[in-house]
């Protein structure tokens, strides 16, 4: 009875709230017992917080937004990442990067770019996951449940089409890349494997929101995305110095048409990934930027104001 | 940038009292919200209940005068922080002043 009077009182409070403070409160709730004079005051704290839910945002809300909004931009980066390296593979462009100073040092900036996004990548996964099994093994939250099934069917899905797609790669006699089944089959490739990055980052996305998690690991994953975003800016400097010194000093290679099974022009494939390296820098940078100015990063706002 | 003073907590309205007694509870360590609830009744001060206990909670954690640790099973502990020290510190020793001051005042009025 208590158990189901507790998910009713909660109810009343605002979702922020209760994604912040729910799981604890209700343990408090169970553990204190609710007599009148305990129900009459859990509605008041109720309508308190609901008068300041309009006003006050959750405490970690900003630092929330930055994790969730880091891990798209982790995915657009990747993807760019991936892109990039897929371009840059071939002979002609790594034979550039040996023998022309400025390209070699753009190859470097961008691969150690790379590396520290993902040690930041790693190190924040890492805090983060712990949180998440620390969060469903202790208080057994139900409603992490399904967010965390639809995260996991989405990774799921994206590894079995690259799955198919190389077992297909394998099994295809090597020919013209650019026949009409191979496109077929790269836009049917591309279409799951979006659809399935989608939905294992939103299924994350709304578990990262929804987990308890401590504020010292919230500052320590913020700080592992700082350093990501710092990883990202040094990639995005490093592809626009390489395609620069590329276009100076080895123009014939950046004039080159990819031979893949797209047939784009290298200068395109190069501006296209820079443009998407620098949106996934910005996408992380601005809610990055919010965490140190508003309610929520303790440590980096002024923690009272005059009144 | 300000630094943590006591009127601060005089800012928390009709919280600042259980805003008070809870930062006292957490001054000697992290502490979850039944213990908080537990030490207060037994340093005497008033009886908090839920609603008022988690009030006050979000409105320090808001200022960043407290920071939430991971949690203990479903329990969640807190503590203060360099900011809420200070606001405690200033808070205690303005009511150290007035009680100083008042008992004196009492000594030389009474007859």
């Amino acid at each position: 009875v208590t158990a189901r009077l507790v998910s009713l009182l909660l109810r009343l409070y605002p979702e922020t709230w209760r994604t912040r403070y729910g799981a604890e409160y209700a343990a408090l709730l169970e553990e204190h017992g609710i007599g009148a004079r305990t129900l009459m005051n859990v509605v008041a704290g109720a309508v308190d917080a609901r008068r300041g839910a309009g006003a006050r945002r959750a405490p970690d809300a900003a630092q929330r937004r930055a994790l969730v909004a880091s891990l798209w931009a982790v995915v657009v980066f990747a993807a760019a990442g991936a892109g990039f390296q897929r371009m840059a593979e071939y002979d002609d462009f790594t034979s550039a990067a040996a023998h022309h100073p400025l390209v070699g040092a753009g190859m470097d900036l961008i691969v150690a770019g790379a590396c520290v996004v993902g040690l930041a990548v790693a190190g924040c996964g890492l805090i983060l996951a712990r949180s998440v099994v620390q969060d469903v093994v202790r208080t057994r939250r139900p409603d992490l449940a399904r967010p965390l099934a639809v995260s996991a069917g989405g990774a799921i899905t994206v590894v079995l089409a690259l799955a198919v797609l190389v077992i297909y790669a394998h099994t295809t006699p090597a020919g013209a890349p650019q026949g009409a089944r191979n496109l077929a089959v790269l836009a049917a490739w591309i279409l799951v494997s979006t659809v399935g990055v989608a939905i294992a980052v939103s299924g994350a996305a709304r578990a990262l929101s929804r987990v308890s998690i401590g504020a010292v690991a919230l500052r320590r994953a913020v700080r592992c995305v700082w350093i990501g975003a710092g990883g990202m800016a040094v990639t995005v400097v490093g592809i626009l110095v390489w395609g620069v010194a590329l276009r100076v000093d080895a123009a014939g290679v950046f004039g080159l048409q990819n031979g893949g099974v797209v047939e784009t022009p290298a200068p395109y494939t190069w501006a296209a990934l820079a443009i998407a390296m620098a949106a996934a820098l910005v996408l992380t940078l601005r809610p990055l930027a919010a965490t140190a100015t508003r309610p929520g990063a303790a440590r980096a706002r002024p923690p009272i104001q005059p009144r | 940038v300000t630094s943590a003073t006591g009127s601060d907590l005089a800012g928390l309205g009709r919280y600042s009292d259980p805003a008070l007694v809870v930062l006292t509870s957490l001054s000697d360590g992290p502490k979850h919200g039944y213990a908080i609830i537990q030490d207060v009744e037994a340093l005497g001060g008033p009886r908090l209940r839920p609603g008022t206990l988690y009030a006050a909670l979000a409105r320090l954690e808001d200022r960043g005068l407290i920071e939430a640790l991971p949690p203990e099973e479903r329990r969640r502990p807190y503590r203060l922080t360099a900011a809420g020290v200070a606001a405690l510190r200033t808070q205690l020793e303005h009511l150290q002043r007035v009680t100083t001051v008042g008992l004196a005042r009492l000594e030389v009025s009474t007859p």
